[in-house]
């Protein structure tokens, strides 16, 4: 018999179940929020595991991590402890599409999460299964454990990953379990089932690893991090490290051929996994099925660690037999040597389809309940973590009776993935890109923390001291700026001499610096040293972060204006609130598909109703002209307070 | 068909022309060790492992041994140990000064040893479930799944105890993972603790596990029974740990024992009291990745807890030991078996006493205690291997607590053991420690 405290209840604020990049965020905003957590995991061993790429960022996810940062969250500091390798892409393009990308060790990942997580107070680890969500009047009340345990709480937090009814497969065998080696979770999906939640499948896959020692760097194109090194994080500054390579090589015909002769084995194929799989991060199966014009993909080969020769494939992810996929492997340049160390294989599991879910991540059929993560249906490190901090914060202001904390689409990436989910719902796990983002030239890696540390201070997530950094780095910038626009710049000889050296026009009158810098030939550098030396050293002390944002603003003001002046143009229908109980069935001159979707989604405000996919302009002018005739009738039929609330709170 | 273990090195023998394979079927405590002792001797080892994870992951608790004077077995096992692994674990251990109480951070543990392991020469982790073990000309039918794949498996027949393979090749042993993947060796060595069979028992509930959060090692048993093993049932009691947010045995959560413990002596008569001891880390203190790689909290001299409770009772001895779990954790773990029955009735005295104070740091159980039940083999010889039902000896060893190793330096001793015999049959060296 084991020893346990029999028949003891513990209570709790806030409950969060799981113990991924999801559930991490979501129990540590909870407890820095003050509330009492508990996080609850199948093993504690596992906290913050990377079950596939040992990486986080990316474009499009980068800035995720940075929001997420800026919010007060960890993802972006446990990061910075853990990288490998560390890397901006796209420094070539333009701003919006800049993104860092780390390589990490994966379990010092873990370890440094751990540690973040053991030191919080107020937050509780436990090792246990959740089978049963108990609820009354629809409402959360408590979580019940495998092992008998009752976790009496007011908000539960829903973080499972892949682990719900989850059966691992590759070619024709398959197992149940969460990830390879690992017990899944087997009851709680009857129970939220049981609540009203619809749940269905997905499918996700990762590639084999293979013995560092048996690869063929010669081979293949080193791949070195940046020197110096930007980090995530704004708060931290670790030391400088050492860094290791990450190799690129690429699959031939010989690989795709391994790929074609034995694609009927492919569980997609035969049908072993019936859920859908990730689009953008498809397996070498899937590729070679679907652009069989496509004679190359890349493969990354990826350093796990430090303290590991186990490396990864990015790019040769696959389900197919392991022996099949030791032939595939085999037949790349560098790798024809490689020893297989764990096979690939696919994750079929239970999510839970977001359009059940509110902005705030909370279930509309059980209040107290949140979810966040890839039950959500996403896909992804990055993407989970950032739902998680959301959930995490959303769970705590629900037990205080508070508002949800909700971003807009023009505040964050976070803000577009989760509107994105709710009101358009997913056909395949959801990755985040730069082009979800209507305004990403506003939403950019280097102003994250212009853009959301007030928010995260607010919510007592972002230290005073944090918050004052930050205020100054604005503080400076706007200075800097306005001294930009009264330096002159004069067309003397010396100048004249300059612009022709850097390739441009010389100058045919005095310009202002801000001016000149708008001049792609120009760097900041440049601009510095055609000044006068009085004005020069009035710019020594500028550090780079300042002089980058002068450099975006001096390049990009006139686009960065347009899209202020549209987001500016479409707030009033954008903000505007319906409210939870709006009454569709009353307008008239609805189509019924719009109704329906209306019904089904609630969208908490006209502009989240205008992305619902089946409601047209015509279906909106007619909520326009419904909203606007209540509002001024004064009786407030649709018009929601909430928003009144949201608004003050993001202003 | 899915044939892994030729690897490309060859060069070195033992015996006779061909580099002698074997197969340990789990990475555990005694596993690990094995696989090292092979490896030492000379002979070419794959190591499976359902998680890779969770290498030599020390899943009962953070003690060290049951059986008192810990610190003189634990320094003459690790002198008999490979290098690699003995410093692997020498930098995750704590020890008192006279030896009477040694821990292990379990995760440091682990990342140490499967690092020295990827370094051992002919040495391969692999992922991997095994299900099915097949003897060549043993007198059983295979009991693996079904085959898959496209190559065909030479027909093998027994001499002397290894199998001997068309095309000059001797292979005595095949096993199968879940995944359909087969591989051929010499020899196996089973390895699996308390996973033949096992089911964990929290509370009222049992699950089938070979241990917490991971498949039991379902399929081998009836192959190892088929064979010949006769299995008797084993279990161990895993204390519960606790969570003490994030400062170990700090100051604060000595206090709070302390206070408990007081209370527990005034009903349990004068003879009880909690002693504080001072232990300190056994190996040097560099992490596995401070030359290279981003610091580690193992890195940092204070998350190391160096204290550990004990408590005594008059005449009894030491009746319970409470324990730090690791660095990255804030868990302390209390070993069981020197506390008997009341440790659930203490334990939540405890914690009701914490509650009446501040409730920001109250003590949580963050992993219940558990009881892990498994089949331990039972008619094997002294060494570890297996007779066929005819007696005839199989190229079948078992290993650690699925041979009956009671705790880690049992099964680490019996780990090494094992791969010394396994060694020697194949007629490859001794290892000599290097």
């Amino acid at each position: 018999m084991g020893y346990l405290v029999g028949g003891r209840s513990q209570t709790y604020d806030v409950v969060v179940v799981g113990g991924g990049h999801a559930g991490c965020e979501a129990a540590l905003a909870a407890a820095r929020m003050g509330s009492r957590t508990a996080l609850v995991t199948l093993h504690l061993d596992n906290i913050a595991l990377m079950p596939c790429n040992p990486a986080v960022g990316g474009v499009g996810k980068g800035q995720l991590t940075r929001e997420i940062d800026a919010l007060g969250g960890e993802q972006g500091r446990n990061t910075d402890r853990s990288f490998v390798q560390m890397k901006m892409l796209n420094t070539s393009k333009g701003p919006a599409v800049r993104a860092l990308r780390a390589q990490t060790d994966k379990r010092l990942y873990e370890d440094w999460m751990k540690v973040a997580l053991s030191r919080t107070p107020s937050l509780e680890l436990v090792q246990g299964e959740v089978e049963v969500v108990d609820v009354s009047r629809e409402t959360v009340t408590a979580v019940r454990l495998k092992d008998g345990r009752r976790l009496v709480c007011r908000a539960v937090v829903l973080a499972t990953g892949t682990f719900l009814r989850a059966k691992v497969v590759v070619g024709d065998r398959s197992y149940a379990a969460g990830r390879v080696g690992e017990s899944p979770a087997l009851k709680l999906s009857a129970c939220l089932e049981s609540l009203g939640l619809e749940l269905q499948r997905f499918q996700s896959a990762t590639p084999p690893r293979v013995d560092g020692t048996t690869i063929d760097p010669e081979r293949m194109a080193r791949q070195d991090g940046d020197v110096p090194v930007i980090h995530f994080s704004h708060w931290e500054t670790p030391a400088g490290r050492h860094q290791l390579p990450c190799y690129l090589t690429h699959t031939t015909a010989n690989t795709h051929e391994m790929v074609s002769k034995h694609i009927h084995l492919s569980p997609i194929k035969s049908g072993s996994v019936s859920g859908k799989g990730p689009r953008y991060c498809p397996s070498i199966d899937r590729k070679i099925i679907n652009f069989p014009e496509r004679h190359s993909h890349p493969v990354f080969v990826e350093p796990e660690g430090v303290t590991t020769n186990e490396v990864y494939l990015q790019g040769l992810t696959t389900s197919l037999p392991v022996f099949v996929q030791e032939k595939i492997i085999r037949a790349t340049p560098g790798l024809e040597r490689a020893r297989l160390v764990r096979p690939g294989y696919a994750v079929e599991y239970d999510y839970l389809p977001p359009e059940q879910l509110t902005l705030g991540l909370q279930t509309k059929a059980v209040s107290g309940l949140f979810s966040c993560g890839q039950i959500n249906g996403t896909s992804g490190y990055e993407e989970a973590a950032a739902q998680g901090l959301m959930a995490g914060i959303n769970a705590a202001l629900y037990t205080r009776d508070e508002a949800p904390f909700i971003l807009r689409r023009d505040q964050a990436y976070i803000g577009v993935l989760i509107d994105d989910l709710v009101t358009k719902g997913v056909d395949e796990p959801y990755r985040m890109f730069t082009s979800r983002a209507e305004y990403r030239l506003l939403l950019r890696h280097d102003n994250a923390s212009e853009r959301l540390s007030a928010l995260g201070h607010s919510l007592g997530l972002v230290s005073d001291k944090q918050l004052a950094a930050v205020e100054d780095k604005k503080r400076k910038v706007a200075e800097y700026a306005e001294l930009l626009d009264r330096v002159s710049i004069r067309p003397d000889d010396a100048a004249h001499m300059s612009f022709q050296a850097l390739g441009t026009d010389p100058l045919e009158e005095v310009q202002s610096a801000s001016r000149v810098l708008r001049r792609p030939q120009i760097t900041f550098s440049d601009l510095v040293s055609l000044m006068e030396p009085g004005d020069r050293d009035r710019f020594s002390a500028a550090t780079p972060e300042v002089i980058e944002q002068l450099d975006l603003r001096a390049r990009y003001d006139g686009y960065i204006r347009r899209q202020m002046a549209d987001i500016k143009r479409h707030r009033a229908t954008e903000t505007m609130a319906i409210t939870a109980e709006f009454d569709y069935e009353a307008l008239v001159g609805l189509t019924f598909e719009a109704k329906d979707k209306l019904k089904r989604i609630r969208p908490s405000t006209v502009g989240q109703a205008s992305r619902i996919p089946g409601v047209s302009p015509a279906d909106i002018s007619i909520l326009l002209v419904h909203l606007h005739r209540a509002n001024r009738s004064g009786t407030g039929a649709g018009l929601s307070d909430v928003a009144g609330d949201r608004e003050s709170r993001t202003a | 068909m899915a044939v892994m273990g030729i690897s490309g090195g060859m060069s070195e023998t033992c015996g006779d022309s061909r580099r002698r394979r074997v197969i340990v079927v789990g990475a555990g405590v005694s596993g690990c060790a094995c696989a090292a002792a092979l490896s030492s001797s000379g002979v070419s080892v794959t190591l499976l492992n359902p998680a890779l994870d969770h290498v030599c992951e020390p899943s009962f608790g953070p003690g060290l041994s049951d059986a008192g004077a810990a610190g003189e077995r634990v320094a003459r096992v690790l002198e008999s140990a490979p290098e690699g692994l003995r410093e692997a674990w020498r930098a995750a251990m704590l020890s008192t000064a006279d030896g009477s109480v040694s821990v292990v951070d379990r995760r440091l543990t682990s990342v140490r040893t499967k690092q020295a392991l990827e370094r051992m020469e002919g040495l391969e982790l692999r992922q991997g479930l095994v299900v099915g073990l097949e003897v060549s000309g043993a007198s059983l039918g295979s009991c693996l799944q079904g085959e898959v794949g496209d190559g065909d498996m030479a027909v093998a027949d027994m001499r002397s105890g290894v199998a001997s393979r068309a095309g000059g090749t001797a292979w005595g042993v095949k096993v199968q993972t879940v995944f359909g993947e087969e591989v051929e060796a010499d020899a196996v060595v089973v390895a699996v603790g308390l996973g033949l069979g096992g089911s964990v028992t929290v509370g009222d509930v049992e699950m089938a596990a070979g241990q917490y959060g991971q498949p039991a090692a379902e399929g081998l048993e009836s192959c190892l029974r088929a064979l010949g093993a006769e299995m008797n049932e084993a279990s161990v009691d895993v204390g519960p740990c606790v969570g003490t947010a994030g400062i170990g045995l700090g100051e604060g959560a000595v206090k709070r024992w302390e206070k408990a413990s007081r209370r527990r002596g005034s009903r349990s008569g004068p003879g009880w009291h909690l002693d504080t001891i001072e232990m300190e880390r056994v190996g040097r203190g560099d992490s596995p990745g401070s030359c290279e790689g981003p610091p580690s909290p193992y890195d940092e001299a204070e998350l190391w807890t160096r204290r550990a409770l004990v408590g005594r009772q008059n005449g009894d001895g030491v009746v319970a030991v409470i324990l730090p779990d690791g660095v990255a954790t804030g868990e302390v773990a209390v070993a069981p078996e020197r506390l008997g029955v009341s440790l659930g009735e203490g334990l939540s005295r405890c914690e009701e006493g914490d509650r009446e104070g501040a409730s920001s740091d109250a003590e949580t159980i963050s992993r219940p205690g558990q009881t892990v039940r498994g089949l331990v083999v039972s008619n094997m010889e002294k060494n570890g291997r297996l007779r066929g039902r005819s007696g005839e000896p199989l190229p079948v060893w078992v290993t650690g607590r699925t041979a009956g190793a009671h705790d880690y330096l049992e099964s680490l001793e019996t780990g090494l053991r094992t791969g010394e015999a396994v060694a020697r049959t194949l007629g490859c060296g001794v290892p000599g420690g290097r």
